[in-house]
């Protein structure tokens, strides 16, 4: 049995607050704490948006948000996952908005469009990839998107995508499973290349 | 019967070993579902090779300034701003403050009271608007009474 998931920021200085001091220097904390889970929010943001402008455009709402409420940041607690449940929360809103406008709805885009059926698994070169798997992702609901960005692009367990989704652990596996069996589908031509050893 | 979601579960080891030792049991017997499981860790290795994505380099320095910013606007006090509000609303109340016009109707008095708007007007710039609207309603005709032949010689 194997096991991919790892704390997200297990790695990443200054995930939590040492003490009480430095919770009162808010701006200069806020800035460390940000830089220092900048990448991981900027990837989570990506894979929500799917483009790099709209990754931009979120992350910086959600640091903006976060660092109004960051009075209200628990020391001891993950400042990853505190961001990213904003930044989530953002990204919800906008599509509520966008659905309002009935400009377009990442819930229509089905897995169709995903592959390009002209492009055999034999003819993938090596890190070209990350087109299809990237297009796959897009196409997925926003839910079940978001729960793959955590769990299986970003290595977070499911208590702690539970927790930044705001859903039941159960949720959170029965949308993993429904997203990953819609995944096999899309990617139907490498999950068997894969199997038989020519990727 | 197959295994639905506890197979994704089972995959990232996230099972109670009680939990886990009865989907084993069922691997054991279900080829069907041991196909799924070979599939959906394929999958997730698919997933691996997600590329690294990276933001632009000056997009955290361009964040830190914006929160700058929003911090800039927090610290303005409120009861600055309640006397910044206060003042504009005593400007607003004087720039609306308009002369009464004048009761005689002769030319005299009419240039008398345009000199006086000109004045104030002058030194009350936004009170153009109110001035035009008030003297076409409020001035007798009389006032200019070289007015009506001029329009009847058009």
């Amino acid at each position: 049995m194997e096991r991919v998931q790892t704390p997200l920021a297990g790695s990443v200085p200054g995930t939590t607050f040492g003490s009480a001091a430095d919770r009162t220097a808010s701006q200069e904390s806020f800035a460390e704490l940000l830089a220092a889970h900048w990448q991981h929010a900027y990837r989570f943001a990506y894979y929500l948006t799917g483009n790099a402008h709209d990754s931009e455009d979120l992350l910086q709402q959600a640091a903006e948000e976060a660092f109004r409420a960051f009075h209200r940041f628990q020391p001891g607690t993950r400042f990853d996952r505190w961001l990213f449940r904003i930044m989530h929360n953002s990204f919800v809103d906008r599509l509520r908005r966008e659905r309002r406008r009935k400009i377009f709805s990442l819930d229509d885009v089905s897995g169709a469009a995903v592959m390009d059926p002209a492009a055999g698994p034999s003819e993938v070169a090596e890190g070209a990839l990350d087109g299809p798997v990237l297009r796959a992702l897009r196409a997925l609901p926003p839910d079940a998107r978001a729960v793959v960005a955590l769990v299986d692009l970003q290595g977070l367990p499911y208590d702690a995508a539970a927790e930044i989704l705001r859903c039941p652990i159960g949720t959170v596996r029965s949308r993993l499973h429904r997203a990953r069996l819609a995944l096999r589908e899309w990617l139907r031509p490498y999950v068997d290349a894969l199997q038989q050893g020519d990727l | 019967m197959h295994l639905s979601h506890e197979l994704t579960a089972y995959l990232d080891g996230t099972l109670t070993a009680e939990e886990a030792s009865v989907v084993a049991a069922h691997l054991a017997e279900c080829t069907e579902c041991r196909t799924t499981l070979d599939d959906l860790r394929a999958v997730r290795s698919l997933l691996h090779t997600a590329p690294p994505i990276r933001p632009h380099p000056a997009a955290l320095s361009r964040t830190l300034a914006r929160i700058a910013m929003v911090e800039t606007r927090q610290t303005v006090p409120q009861w600055l701003i309640a006397v910044a509000t206060m003042a504009v609303g005593i400007a607003l109340l004087l720039q609306l403050r308009v002369p009464t016009a004048p009761r005689q109707s002769n030319r005299v008095s009419a240039l008398w009271y345009f000199q006086q708007q000109a004045e104030f007007a002058a030194v009350h710039p936004m009170a153009d608007v109110t001035l035009t609207s008030y003297l076409s309603s409020a001035l007798p005709y009389e006032t200019f009474p070289e007015w009506p032949a001029a329009q009847k010689t058009r």
